[in-house]
């Protein structure tokens, strides 16, 4: 690899600039050897060439020399020797891979002293040291780059643009794609002038139409890079508008080492007016990024494969939309704690039946994450079964469980269920609500005067033994009036002072929501808890109401009489 | 802004103050009947109402149920509009989100809703948003854009968290919304250029952001003496230090209630989160924009605001060796003595 910002003043063995006064004063090599010095510049290993500059000739030259610079015979011409002199110092002889610093001393009587010295092998050190030290700065770049990257598709947009301009003028990584198609990402360095950065292309073609090359590498067992001798076939299909074949001069073509999860190939390719040819000091670089995006692309496919399960079991687990119910207003909040997968054991969901009214029901599976979302899942598809033969809710919390225990009996895991089933039909110019409980968060009543009241639901957790019989209250809603049932995520969070929400703080809340509609005093009440518990709940976060429908006129919610004028607060 | 707009924001604020929900859907229905653009109707009737709610709340002419119940309603509207309109859906896709703990949602929701009518593919992933989950949200969906939402100036740290990361991510950045202050110099200060000033903004940036070269920043220089880190660390330790002495200098805080107590408590911290905040991007405004704002407030609910001038007083003296914050202080107390004898409460515009 050559390395273009290499300077030759700043390698550790810079001789020292032809300004500083040479000492001791030169003895002439070519008038004789009275004090036996002419055998000493003989022996040196620096190359000395005397010249006499009013001839311009060769006066004297001693082994060295000769050895670096070829045959120079005493007599001959200066100037063929071809010694440069820098403006600022020593100069250079550049032949081949050879390099050969000179410096010019002036010496007494019209004659110069050139040392010469063959530097090749340190240059190509130094070289070799800061080759290595961009390729590791580069690979530790694209290793930080690629790292946080999880989404197969953004990974390989990024790995193209990566390799852009740091190892070819054009980058494509095509990726086996679904039903006989690739996906293509292309890199290529910005057209417009002054932007060194890449500009990123995303395609699809069909695989047949890839170059053959590239299909057999894909996938391909035992990857081996691929240098075709005719470098555009590797690009067929490929290359930018405005680019020709002609103009790529090298292309090398290498599957990515996913181990099997992710089957793709990246196609590095230079432009003539770039740096010319792949040689062989640029494999190390190419091979070490190319094993980084491999690892990057099989992390991306793994991660995306178990977040497309998820997904699938999320959808599977969130409460469905809440049904349109005639004659009563519903509102719920579910906001999962802290579980990355965001599933949990809250659950809520309504039912509309036939005739009017509707049931519902509101629970919370000891635990979190994936095994609580398992059966919070049996819980609802149980009771969605359920309510269409039996709609008495202690009935149904008795039925409930007794699935429940069943379930444990068959279980690992002794996983206990609280929650609420109500059923609501209209009455009286309100709604009655009745509701059975088993074990969970006593729920609240909030009347029109702003009064809250909690519902005395007794029961234990289901889930714990067969044969429960809990008992049913039923509260007559007036218009306005809300039932409110919240899971312990609520009740239980927590504040920055270990201060748990719940019983205290809640009901003054909730006797400031007097007046709203029930989606909002459900979103209230949420944003209330999350806000408390500072963020993320530790906890599910469930809300859940009921309310029957104020009559239009009738909402006026500055007639409610709340704490708020003197309680000096700022908290909305 | 046509006549029939400008009509409509009196009607609707109208309707939010009768919480009727039905009114104030049929009324921003009724207007894209008549043939106006739904984004003026979004942004020049709803937005403009809800501003209004705001001050109307912050001057405590309306409760904390009114304003919530309007926000609930506008969201409804917002919706409601957004199901009216045909929209193609040929553009990229954009996931517009709020911070963690940022309840202020609607803003960040009609820019998502003028997102998409201006052709994109956008995903809202609504208030208080984790960063964990929006991380979780790039990795499965990789959007082409994030819209990002800070409606208080509190949240900026966390702000430049969630920026920062997402450039990490490789996915570009607009960010929107009051927190990023006046003319957007909070993000500036924090190295983030794609700020947009409203929803017709919002638009531009994402499609600059798309085509333009990617971002990175980096921690903000003045945070390396450490001020922020231990302002926030020192909270609960100033917090009570200032609950003391009020307790001492006001007997009448020995009769609060518990929720007057916590409000009290509540505010304090407040007055060290801004403080924070103003501390890592390195303005003072920020600090006196939001003492004047709490000015505002408790004059509203008659709280005497030599109680807050007290409280900086305690938390000057315990921040002596915080050279920027102590400065910031300072700056405070200046505001806020400026504003005794001016007469009454001045309505910042916030």
């Amino acid at each position: 690899m050559v390395v273009d910002d290499l300077d030759p003043n700043a390698a550790p063995d810079a001789p020292r600039p032809a300004a500083a006064p040479p000492a001791p004063p030169p003895r002439s090599v070519a008038a004789g050897d009275r004090d036996g010095w002419g055998d000493v510049v003989e022996a040196l290993d620096e190359g000395v060439v005397v010249v006499d500059e009013a001839s311009g000739t060769v006066a004297g030259v001693n082994a060295e020399a000769r050895d670096v610079l070829g045959a120079v015979r005493v007599g001959a011409p200066a100037a063929d020797l071809g010694l440069v002199e820098d403006a600022h110092g020593p100069g250079e002889i550049r032949t081949g891979d050879r390099v050969i610093r000179t410096r010019r001393v002036p010496l007494p009587r019209g004659r110069s002293a050139w040392f010469v010295r063959d530097v090749s092998d340190d240059v190509r050190r130094i070289d070799a040291v800061l080759a290595e030290r961009l390729r590791a700065r580069f690979l530790a770049d694209c290793a930080a780059r690629l790292g946080v990257l999880l989404h197969p598709d953004r990974t390989a947009a990024v790995a193209v643009g990566l390799a852009v301009p740091a190892l070819a003028d054009l980058a494509v990584l095509v990726t086996r794609g679904r039903r006989g198609r690739v996906r293509w990402w292309r890199a290529e360095v910005c057209p417009r002038p002054g932007e060194g950065r890449a500009v990123v292309e995303h395609g699809e073609s069909r695989a047949s139409a890839l170059p053959a090359a590239l299909r057999d590498l894909i996938g391909a067992a035992a990857p081996v890079p691929v240098r075709d001798a005719d470098a555009p076939a590797l690009l067929d299909g490929f290359l930018p508008a405005g680019r020709r074949a002609e103009d790529v001069v090298d292309a090398v073509a290498v599957a990515l080492d996913s181990g099997g999860v992710a089957p793709a190939v990246l196609v590095l390719a230079r432009y003539p007016d770039g740096r010319g040819a792949f040689d062989l000091e640029d494999w190390p670089t190419v091979d070490g990024f190319v094993q980084r995006c491999g690892l990057a692309l099989a992390a991306s496919a793994t991660f995306a494969e178990q977040g497309r399960m998820a997904e699938a079991f999320r959808a599977h687990a969130a409460p469905p939309p809440l049904p349109d119910v005639p004659g009563v207003e519903l509102g719920a909040a579910l906001r999962h704690g802290q579980d990355l997968a965001r599933v949990g054991g809250d659950f809520y969901q309504a039912w509309a039946e036939p005739n009017g009214g509707m049931l519902f029901a509101v629970g919370d599976v000891c635990g979190k994450g994936v095994p609580a979302a398992g059966l919070n899942a049996l819980v609802r598809h149980t009771l969605s079964g359920l309510w269409r033969v039996e709609r008495r809710p202690a009935r149904l919390v008795h039925l409930l469980n007794d699935v429940i225990v069943e379930a444990n009996e068959n279980a690992d895991t002794v996983r206990f269920v609280t929650g609420v089933v109500g059923r609501v039909t209209r009455g009286r110019g309100g709604l009655d609500v009745t509701l059975a409980g088993g074990g969970h968060v006593p729920p609240l009543v909030l009347r029109r005067d702003a009064a809250v009241e909690q519902l005395p639901l007794a029961g234990l957790a289901m889930g714990v033994t067969a044969g429960a019989e809990p008992v049913e209250h039923t509260v007559h809603l007036r218009p306005g009036e809300t039932v409110v049932v919240v899971s312990d995520g609520v009740t239980e969070a927590r504040g920055r002072g270990g201060e748990m929400f719940g019983t205290a703080h809640l009901p003054i809340e909730l006797a400031r929501c007097a007046g709203m509609p029930a989606a909002a005093v459900a979103e209230r009440l949420e944003m209330l808890a999350l806000a408390w518990a500072g963020g993320v709940p530790h906890d599910d976060v469930t809300v859940f109401v009921v309310q029957a429908p104020a009559a239009r006129s009738a909402r006026h919610l500055q007639s409610v009489t709340t704490d708020s004028s003197t309680d000096g607060g700022t908290d909305a | 802004m046509p006549d029939a707009l400008t009509r409509g924001v009196a009607t609707y604020l109208g309707h939010l103050h009768a919480a009727d929900e039905r009114a104030a859907v049929d009324l921003v229905t009724g207007l894209i009947d008549a043939g106006a653009d739904p984004v003026d109707v979004l942004v020049d009737v709803i937005a403009t109402a809800q501003r209004r709610v705001g001050e109307l709340w912050q001057s405590n002419a309306w409760n904390v149920a009114q304003e919530h119940a309007a926000t609930h309603i506008s969201d409804r509207a917002v919706a409601a509009v957004a199901a009216r309109t045909p929209h193609a859906t040929d553009r990229g896709s954009v996931v517009v989100s709020c911070l963690d703990q940022e309840f202020h949602a609607l803003p960040a929701r009609i820019v998502a809703e003028v997102l998409r009518l201006a052709g994109w593919r956008v995903t809202f992933l609504g208030a208080s948003v984790p960063a964990a989950h929006l991380t979780g949200y790039l990795h499965q969906h990789n959007p082409d854009v994030v819209a990002l939402s800070c409606a208080v100036p509190l949240r900026l740290p966390v702000a430049h968290a969630v920026v920062e990361s997402c450039r990490r991510m490789g996915t570009p950045v607009v960010v929107g919304g009051r927190g990023f202050g006046p003319q957007g110099r909070w993000a500036r200060a924090l190295g983030i250029t794609r700020w947009a000033a409203d929803a017709r903004a919002a638009v531009t940036e994402v499609e600059a952001a798309v085509v333009g070269p990617a971002e990175f920043g980096g921690a903000p220089g003045h945070l390396a003496d450490d001020e922020y880190r231990l302002v926030v660390k020192r909270r609960a330790e100033l917090v009570d230090a200032a609950v003391a002495a009020l307790t001492e200098r006001f007997p009448a805080m020995a009769g609060y209630s518990d929720v007057q107590l916590r409000h009290t408590v509540d505010d304090l911290g407040y007055i060290v989160d801004f403080l924070a905040a103003a501390v890592y991007v390195d303005d003072p405004e920020l600090f006196t924009g939001f003492l004047h704002w709490l000015a505002d407030v408790l004059d509203g609910r008659s709280v005497p605001l030599h109680t807050v001038d007290l409280s900086l007083g305690v938390y000057r003296d315990l921040l002596y060796d915080f050279p920027r914050a102590a400065a910031m202080m300072d700056a405070g107390r200046d505001a806020l003595r400026s504003r005794e004898g001016a007469g009454p409460a001045r309505k910042v515009d916030r």
